[in-house]
């Protein structure tokens, strides 16, 4: 990347990959700076998380038992609530929460750096920015936005049962067996994919709008906005060429049979 | 004690070579026209102009970080615009830059500012912790701030931020360290605190100094050479060479504008 020049989309892939690749082992102070992150990003967005999660895990469960009760069909219920969950609502959920607090987050703090001069400071000593500033960051989106997919998923089955409870009167062991046997684990998996590919689309806009910014203290404000709309955008436009490829790829698998 | 100034260099190969600089903005108005400029070794030069004069444009074209419409500029007898990233960045090693806010990572703590050089660029001081510490706190201690060393950027006055800063721009011993506006925004004692640093310790170190500044104050403590750029009020001279010389040169000078500077500024300190 070009010192002082603007930072592109594919110059902060590139140099990302480069910064990675040729140093696998990181200091100690990036070590510090990716936990200290992963800590802001996973652990205090828990009750944030929570408190969504649950609501739209009973939502979700009072829709489909309401519909489904007129077809006799208010059994399907936990399975339905777990492939949705863990295919859709989960991975977006999450998103959401996460580009609203860390997202944003990041995007201010790169710009106020921009502003201030510290990444002219940074790139005049020598310091690769995208190894020592993204770098931590990158490595903290995309461990932590999976691990609160997942929280999501736990908490919005929890709430989706605590509906079925009640209207069904449905027991732990009861839900857990409708949602989960036979198994269907590759529904956690794609996602959680997805999440760790949505850390990476919103982490990289999120750098860029930083990085770019320019002006006085107000391009802070400008740019966080501008880093969650665009995020938000190209996160749910991902979703659905993701969503659409899954089900190409079904079809594809369901015609050989 | 401010050690005295080296003996100057008459056959010296330069260490800043500015040839025929010109930056044009997108709107086709020229902010540098045709400076041309040689800083040796052991210079305090001083770029001095007024609002819009370009001189933090020359500033950015000097560490490399914008790129000039035309013109050359050597550092260290290198072409810093042409070379490869990696030896840029190898060059950049002799070149300590003072930022006008001071530019401390506000994330870090003094020690690890300063620290930061160090582990960018000698891996064998920043693997062995007692000696990096050391090193750092001995840099500090020439800013009078190994009491603060873990202190964060936040919880120091703007004086102390210019020092710190001042030791991150000096911790690697640079051949040459360009300051932007060192002294804007300190008050008079902690003014002269850092033309008092900026001199001794780059003498100390034999570093050479550019700074870029609008201080008449400063200039006259530090300078030892300099140039004048003509600021945007002088319409066609802007961006132009209006003076370059010693110390001594610019109170003799006839030049109306360089005069018309130097009056202005002294009946504002008198007035301020």
């Amino acid at each position: 990347m070009k010192l002082g020049g603007e930072y592109t989309y594919a110059g902060l892939s590139a140099s990302l990959c480069r910064g990675a690749l040729e140093r696998p082992w990181l200091p100690l102070s990036m070590w510090k700076a990716f936990f200290q992150r992963s800590m802001i990003i996973g652990v205090r967005a828990v009750p944030t998380v929570f408190l969504m999660a649950f609501c739209v895990g009973s939502v979700l469960a009072m829709v489909l038992v309401e519909q489904l009760q007129e077809l006799n069909m208010e059994e399907t219920v936990p399975r339905l609530v777990w492939i949705i969950l863990n295919q859709q609502l989960a991975p977006m959920l999450a998103a959401v929460v996460f580009i609203g607090r860390s997202v944003s987050g990041s995007a201010a703090e790169l710009a106020n750096m921009k502003i201030g001069e510290e990444i002219k400071a940074l790139e005049t000593m020598g310091v690769d920015v995208s190894r020592y500033l993204l770098l931590p960051a990158l490595g903290a989106f995309v461990v932590m936005l999976p691990v609160m997919e997942i929280y999501t998923v736990g908490i919005g089955l929890l709430g989706a049962h605590g509906v079925c409870s009640l209207v069904m009167g449905m027991d732990a062991n009861q839900f857990v067996l409708r949602a989960l046997v036979p198994p269907r684990m590759q529904d956690a998996f794609i996602g959680a994919g997805k999440s760790a590919v949505f850390a990476v689309v919103a982490a990289m806009i999120a750098f860029r709008k930083g990085l770019n910014a320019t002006g006085g203290s107000d391009a802070v404000g400008r740019v966080a906005t501008a880093a969650v709309v665009s995020s938000l955008a190209a996160v749910t436009l991902v979703n659905a060429v993701i969503t659409g490829l899954q089900n190409v790829l079904i079809a594809a698998h369901l015609m050989n049979k | 004690m401010i050690p005295p100034p080296p003996a100057p260099m008459p056959a010296a190969t330069p260490l800043l070579v500015v040839r025929n600089l010109v930056k044009a903005f997108p709107n086709g108005t020229n902010v540098l026209n045709g400076v041309s400029l040689d800083i040796f070794a052991g210079d305090v030069f001083t770029v001095l102009g007024g609002s819009g004069c370009g001189k933090s444009t020359l500033l950015n074209i000097l560490i490399g970080v914008d790129e000039p419409t035309s013109g050359t500029v050597h550092v260290l007898g290198q072409n810093i615009h042409s070379l490869p990233q990696r030896q840029r960045k190898r060059l950049m090693r002799d070149v300590g830059v003072l930022f006008q806010s001071g530019a401390l990572l506000q994330s870090l703590t003094v020690a690890e500012n300063v620290a930061l050089p160090f582990q960018q660029h000698h891996p064998k001081i920043s693997r062995d912790r007692d000696l990096l510490e050391d090193t750092v706190l001995m840099k500090l201690r020439a800013v009078k701030l190994d009491a603060h060393a873990q202190k964060y950027p936040r919880e120091l006055s703007g004086g102390m931020k210019k020092r710190a800063a001042l030791a991150r721009a000096l911790a690697l011993d640079p051949k040459l360290l360009i300051s932007d506006e060192p002294t804007s925004g300190l008050d008079p004692v902690s003014t002269k605190e850092i033309d008092d640093l900026t001199i001794t310790l780059s003498r100390k170190s034999g570093t050479t100094v550019v700074v870029v500044t609008h201080d008449l104050l400063s200039f006259q403590r530090i300078a030892t050479r300099g140039i004048m750029l003509g600021a945007e009020r002088d319409g066609a001279l802007r961006g132009t060479v209006l003076l370059a010389g010693s110390r001594e040169d610019f109170f003799a000078s006839e030049h109306p504008l360089v005069r018309g500077f130097f009056h202005l500024k002294e009946a504002g300190d008198v007035q301020g």
